[in-house]
């Protein structure tokens, strides 16, 4: 593993020089930090999934016909 | 933390049950996909109350999407593209990316990059949430999903040379940060 961030020139120019990228953050820190974000997950708070369902179904799925309660039904007993 | 679907129903079936409006597909649709999608809105934000504004946001336009994804791709992969774009929608709308065609280094020279694996997730995650937010972006659209300078350019709206000066910058900037923190420790 080489965490060596610029070559061993003590030049600044030449280091200038360099892409910038690859001059000031080696692809070893690259990928470590890739490999950590990229799987990052964190809980949200729970209240952000009821606004979620009440915006989606009251607006998309409006029109689909709702479960009928037991005294709606009880007229076809 | 990683993502376990539901081991008893495909993920087709949510998708297939969310579409006609059955609830209980939805929440297990929502349970399985809301913390890795939680992670990168607070990613791209830096912001909690952004970040579930953001969460908010995307999870309305992928269920009101839904029908329109095609089961040929990864389904993780069509979310994460929906809460990417919304998190730079909003982004946008706040603080556009300013353009920059010259940036100056702050080049640490003996840089101890061991010190990255010294740092849990949640340090890791602290630090680039400290980024400015054009920094932010555009390090989490290139380095995290591996976009290159034109794609970056034609999703900002900015030009190539603008996109590798702001990455630049936020490199430069958490090398800055992992600098100081090298005698950190968890």
């Amino acid at each position: 593993m080489n965490n060596t961030v610029c070559s061993s020139t003590s030049d600044k120019n030449e280091i200038k020089a360099l892409p910038v990228h690859e001059n000031i953050f080696p692809v070893y820190a690259t990928d470590c930090i890739k490999k950590i974000l990229s799987t990052y997950a964190a809980t949200p708070p729970e209240a952000i999934m009821k606004n979620i369902f009440e915006q989606v179904n009251s607006s998309k799925f409006s029109n689909f016909p709702q479960p009928e309660s037991p005294a709606s039904l009880h007229h076809f007993l | 933390m990683s993502i376990s679907t539901h081991p008893e129903i495909p993920v087709s079936e949510m998708i297939e049950g969310c579409i006609k409006g059955n609830r209980r597909m939805q929440e297990l649709l929502y349970q399985t996909y809301a913390p890795k999608m939680f992670g990168i809105c607070l990613r791209y934000t830096g912001a909690t109350a952004d970040a579930q504004d953001v969460l908010q946001d995307g999870f309305i336009k992928a269920f009101n999407k839904l029908e329109g994804y095609k089961s040929e791709g990864s389904f993780e992969g069509w979310l994460k593209r929906i809460f990417i774009h919304t998190a730079i929608d909003q982004l946008h709308k706040k603080n556009p990316v300013q353009t920059i065609t010259d940036v100056q280094e702050n080049i640490i020279e003996d840089m101890d990059w061991s010190v990255l694996e010294q740092l849990a997730a949640e340090e890791v995650m602290e630090l680039v949430r400290q980024l400015p937010d054009s920094n932010r972006t555009i390090f989490n659209l290139f380095v995290v999903e591996g976009y290159t300078h034109k794609n970056i350019a034609e999703m900002l709206g900015i030009s190539e040379g603008t996109s590798k000066a702001q990455l630049a910058k936020a490199k430069g900037i958490l090398q800055s940060m992992l600098s100081r923190n090298r005698n950190f420790t968890p």
